[in-house]
């Protein structure tokens, strides 16, 4: 497997490598993270700053709309103070600015392209190049936006693996908080459902018809997202993942408990189906679904193997196993695995005041995919 | 997945359930229906035809029996008792004989992977080309499975026991040598639909298409019944193209698709279904352009209209589902519709009766204290001391006719009224008012009953099931604590409304614009409540539906239509929305001078329930669209 053995680094440990930026005069590190009401927005290039303030640093931000009525709107002055806190923490700094569309086309008729539009923010390894480090911080980026985008850079990179360029260090950046998450809640999910850009893995291919397995990775609250992913992926059997161990050592049964009538009633998913990933390690996700995808496809190839859907319910941290895993499956010419994220066109802060308290409780994490570790 | 089954009624749709035999088990043939209809009129097959409605109204299930596993299990079966019926309105369809399967229906689901071609970097003609040609595969790909399901064949290993013997006479392949075999045509538009899936979901650019591109949907006209064999010998009559979900392509695509296949006029059936929605913004003739008409162009099926206009078979249907679906449960409740109470329990409400008397007798007291013009109305509605809910009913809608009476007779003479004159005016809309007055003012139930159910449905299965899967819960609960498994009407009404409010809920997060939309409908919802529950009861039994009207008032400059002006785009963007997720139903009338024609929308049943509104149909209101808007915006 690509990422085994795998770089995760956390809290301190991310501070460290900042560390070792700051006293490298080589390094060009390119930042790049979205411009949105996420109080955590900041968490990752404040870190960077503080603890690199040297380090030869182009930041690039990206502005992404998520439609006129989007319920989010009204957190414009949220925007407004990170985008305040983001110009002092970059002065002098260079920075790139990218607007990118989420939707195309109008009222009913329009639809969600920002996954297409993000994999364009970047056209070509010319771009990347001169870049020792390249960090993408999706603490505010939404999953259509950051999926589309890593898995671009991801293939740039590829394309030059081998070869005598130097491969720069991609590495995603996450402030994560599974309390801010909780409170942080989806409004106007789409009706009208797409696999990610990208990572369509030949499931709607009329040819490749295999039996489809659908591997949803659980959080809170959705129900309602899990339930419209089913109606449209059809799958022939249902393996949801949990998140366990967990800080709340109880999470996993919570989350299970939330969607019972889903699973055993209208689903009925044999117990023997659900799976178990630890909350705060995407690497893990990534061996446990690469694992579970190629049994699935040994016990099945008498059907001539089988299709694997991946969504992510979950944290962003461990929405990055999915999207590693439907990467990798693309240079495995037997594996057809797709990802089908349920996207919102807003989302509503259940607690404003309280959020900004846990702010500060968030953790960083560093998800290393390529350069120096794997060369 | 588990074979237990607590609570079949939560298995939502059809169409989701797993295996053919299980799909059938809950499939009730009455539903066909609607296609013996259009049998009648010859239209069936040889007229394009379009399956339109709501989300859940059961278009997929529909199609889904013509599907070769559904019919070849009906056809082998055709002798037992479970598949009779069903063989015997596909006879009639001419879908089976008692030789064959005679018509195969190949499955063709639209998904968005259609629309992003429109976001490739090319010119609109090669988009255009690149669409017919994905089609195309696609079509030739779906009816090769079906062939090999309907005959039972071995995939992909039995594809060269199928010939393809178009002699390409209008040269439509350019890539593909004919005669062939069917593993030959497999491998060719295999070949297409995975070069254009390349082309749509690759992070790197796409380059120089070599993809082969299709000026027409000529697999129609090559996929017929002559040109494809198995085993040298014809295996079928028709084959039936259906094309599902066809809303979810983009509109230039629909567009020429439907102008394609209706000018073309070819020897092929083919069946759209779409939801109502695609019609939005999106008038019919713009559509498919001037020069087709509904009736001699091709046919059009609007399931909750066809539905409307049958409850009474929509009714057995739906009780033929639920009996099916109780059926079904490991927990031994096997019936459905004889566990719903259809009276109310006088006794456990008593004290709520009584004090609904009361309180009519003193309000109409008060109102005739100074006239003596209802002494006689006074004198037999205090004769009775019963209590009972008929009184109670009786004296309500008393009080509607003489707040009525009241309301008007400024200028009347104060003759004293005959009892007579109040018996005579007492109808079933008055009836049903004076209940639901009660039903607000006394917190007596409403809304319960089979009867009730099948209207909270609106004409959509998939909603009936929502509401009955908890009722059907409520019965398992009574069982399981040792009660009669029969809920009464109090439990009911309460099961029902906790499904609103989920609902309700839902659709905070469900909805796109959801701010916009819950505050339309909560304002309309409002307006319709205060209006049914005015004392005079104008619009018995109550508005729950409206009309756009616009007022223009003479300016020097002529106004555009309210629809073609950009300030009310809101109201057609969320009038979009209501119905695409099924909260207003869109219904024509014509009413006022010269017999106008009006598109009303109604409140989804559902939403009657949550305002305290009447479930029938034809109390509507005009509204302009400067209020809408208002509506929309706070």
């Amino acid at each position: 497997m690509r990422w085994d053995p795998y770089i995760l680094l956390k809290g301190n440990e991310v501070n460290d490598l900042w560390k070792r930026f700051n006293d490298d005069d080589l390094r060009r590190v390119l930042f790049i993270l979205g411009k949105g009401f996420d109080v955590r927005m900041n968490l990752g290039l404040e870190s960077l700053c503080q603890e690199a303030p040297n380090v030869n640093l182009v930041v690039s931000i990206v502005d992404f709309t998520e439609g006129k009525n989007s319920a989010s709107l009204k957190y414009g002055t949220l925007v407004e103070e990170n985008h305040n806190q983001f110009q002092s923490l970059i002065n002098g700094k260079t920075v790139k600015d990218h607007s990118l569309n989420t939707w195309k086309g109008k009222g009913r008729k329009k639809r969600r392209v920002g996954d297409r539009n993000a994999s364009e923010l970047f056209q070509s390894i010319t771009e990347l190049e001169g870049y020792t480090d390249i960090v993408v911080d999706i603490s505010s980026l939404p999953r259509g936006i950051y999926f589309s985008l890593v898995g671009k850079l991801l293939t740039l990179i590829s394309q030059i693996e081998g070869k005598s360029t130097p491969i720069p260090n991609l590495m995603i950046l996450t402030a994560e908080n599974a309390a801010i998450d909780s409170k942080v809640l989806e409004h106007g999910i789409d009706e009208d459902l797409h696999f990610q850009f990208g990572f369509g893995g030949g499931i709607e291919t009329e040819s490749l018809s295999l039996p489809k397995i659908w591997l949803p990775i659980l959080g809170e609250k959705k129900a309602l997202h899990f339930d419209k992913a089913n109606q449209f992926i059809k799958p022939d059997e249902i393996c949801p993942i949990l998140p366990f161990p967990s800080k709340n050592p109880r999470r996993a049964d919570d989350i299970f408990a939330e969607h019972y009538e889903l699973f055993s009633d209208v689903l009925r998913i044999e117990p023997q189906n659900l799976m178990y990933v630890p909350e705060q390690n995407p690497f893990e996700v990534y061996r446990k679904l690469m694992d579970t995808i190629k049994n699935y496809q040994e016990s099945l190839s008498r059907l001539n193997g089988c299709k694997a859907v991946i969504s992510a319910f979950s944290s962003k941290l461990l929405s990055i196993g999915a999207l590693l895993t439907a990467f990798e499956a693309k240079s495995i010419s037997d594996l057809h695995v797709g990802i089908l994220n349920v996207d919102s066109q807003g989302y509503k802060i259940d607690d404003l005041p309280e959020v900004k308290l846990l702010k500060n409780q968030s953790e960083l994490f560093v998800i290393w995919l390529t350069g120096m570790p794997y060369n | 997945m588990s074979n237990k089954n607590r609570n079949p009624f939560k298995m939502r749709a059809s169409e989701k359930i797993e295996s053919d035999a299980s799909f059938l088990r809950l499939f009730s043939p009455e539903v066909l229906q609607v296609f013996l209809e259009r049998a009648s009129l010859e239209d069936l097959w040889e007229k394009i035809l379009f399956i339109r409605s709501s989300p859940g109204a059961g278009k997929s299930s529909l199609l889904r029996v013509f599907e070769p596993g559904p019919l070849s299990i009906v056809y082998n079966h055709r002798s037992s008792q479970e598949h009779k019926v069903l063989y015997e309105i596909l006879k009639k369809l001419d879908v089976v004989s008692k030789n064959r399967v005679e018509t195969l229906g190949v499955s063709i689901r639209c998904t968005r992977n259609y629309e992003i071609l429109e976001d490739l970097d090319l010119g609109n003609a090669q988009k255009m080309r690149l669409f017919y040609s994905l089609l195309n595969a696609r079509i030739v790909l779906a009816s090769l499975r079906a062939i090999i399901d309907l005959k039972k064949l071995k995939f992909p290993d039995d594809l060269n026991r199928i010939s393809f013997e178009y002699d390409n006479r209008d040269n439509f392949l350019t890539r593909l040598t004919t005669p062939c075999n069917g593993e030959r045509l497999f491998e060719w538009a295999s070949g297409i639909e995975r070069q254009v899936y390349e082309a749509i979901d690759s992070f790197l650019p796409i380059g120089d298409l070599k993809i082969e591109g299709h000026d027409e949907l000529f697999s129609l006209s090559i996929i017929t019944s002559s040109n494809i064999l198995v085993d040298g010998q014809e295996f079928c009559n028709r084959i039936l193209f259906m094309i599902d979900d066809a809303h979810k392509l983009s509109l230039p695509q629909r567009s020429s698709l439907f102008n394609y296949v209706i000018e073309k006029r070819g020897r092929f059936s083919v069946w759209f279904s779409e939801r109502l929605e695609a019609q939005i913004g999106q008038p019919e003739r713009e559509l498919l352009g001037f020069s087709s008409y509904i009736g001699r162009d091709y046919a059009e099926i609007n399931l909750e209209n066809f539905w409307a206009k049958n409850t009474g078979k929509f009714k057995k249907i739906l009780a033929k589902i639920a009996t099916k679906r109780a059926m079904l449960s490991t927990e031994e409740v096997d019936s459905f519709q004889e566990n719903l109470e259809s009276q109310l329990d006088e006794t456990a409400l008593l004290e709520k009766i009584e004090k609904a008397i009361n309180l009519s007798h003193e309000q109409i007291s008060k109102v005739t204290a100074f006239s003596t013009k209802f002494g006689e109305w006074v004198d037999y509605l205090n004769k009775n001391e019963i209590i009972s809910y008929e009184r109670a009913v009786l004296l309500k809608q008393a009080e509607i006719l003489i707040a009525r009476n009241i309301n008007k007779s400024q200028l009347s003479l104060d003759f004293p009224l005959r009892r007579e004159e109040l018996t005579e005016r007492l109808d079933y809309s008055i009836e049903t008012t004076a209940k639901l007055f009660i039903a607000k003012e006394h917190d007596i139930p409403f809304y319960f009953g089979f009867n009730d159910l099948v209207s909270l449905s609106s004409n959509n299965i998939e909603q009936f099931l929502g509401f009955s899967a908890e009722l059907y819960e409520g019965m398992l609960a009574n069982r399981i604590t040792g009660r009669e498994v029969q809920l009464d009407a109090i439990r009911q009404e309460k099961i029902l409304r906790g499904v609103v409010n989920k609902k309700w809920e839902e659709l905070r997060t469900l909805l796109p614009d959801s701010r916009q939309v819950l505050s339309f409908i909560d304002n309309l919802g409002k307006y319709f409540s205060e209006i049914t529950h005015k004392p005079t009861a104008s619009y018995a039994p109550g508005v729950n539906g409206f009309a756009i009207k616009e007022v223009k008032t003479p300016k020097l400059f002529e106004q555009p239509d309210w629809n073609q002006d950009d300030r009310f785009i809101p109201i057609l963007d969320v009038i979009g929305i209501c119905l695409a997720y099924n909260l207003l139903e869109k219904k024509e009338t014509i009413q006022g001078k010269k017999g106008q024609k009006w598109i009303v929308y109604y409140f989804n049943r559902w939403l009657c329930l949550r305002y305290a509104l009447p479930l029938t149909f034809g109390g509507w209101n005009k509204i302009t669209p400067g209020n809408l808007l208002k509506w929309i915006k706070n």
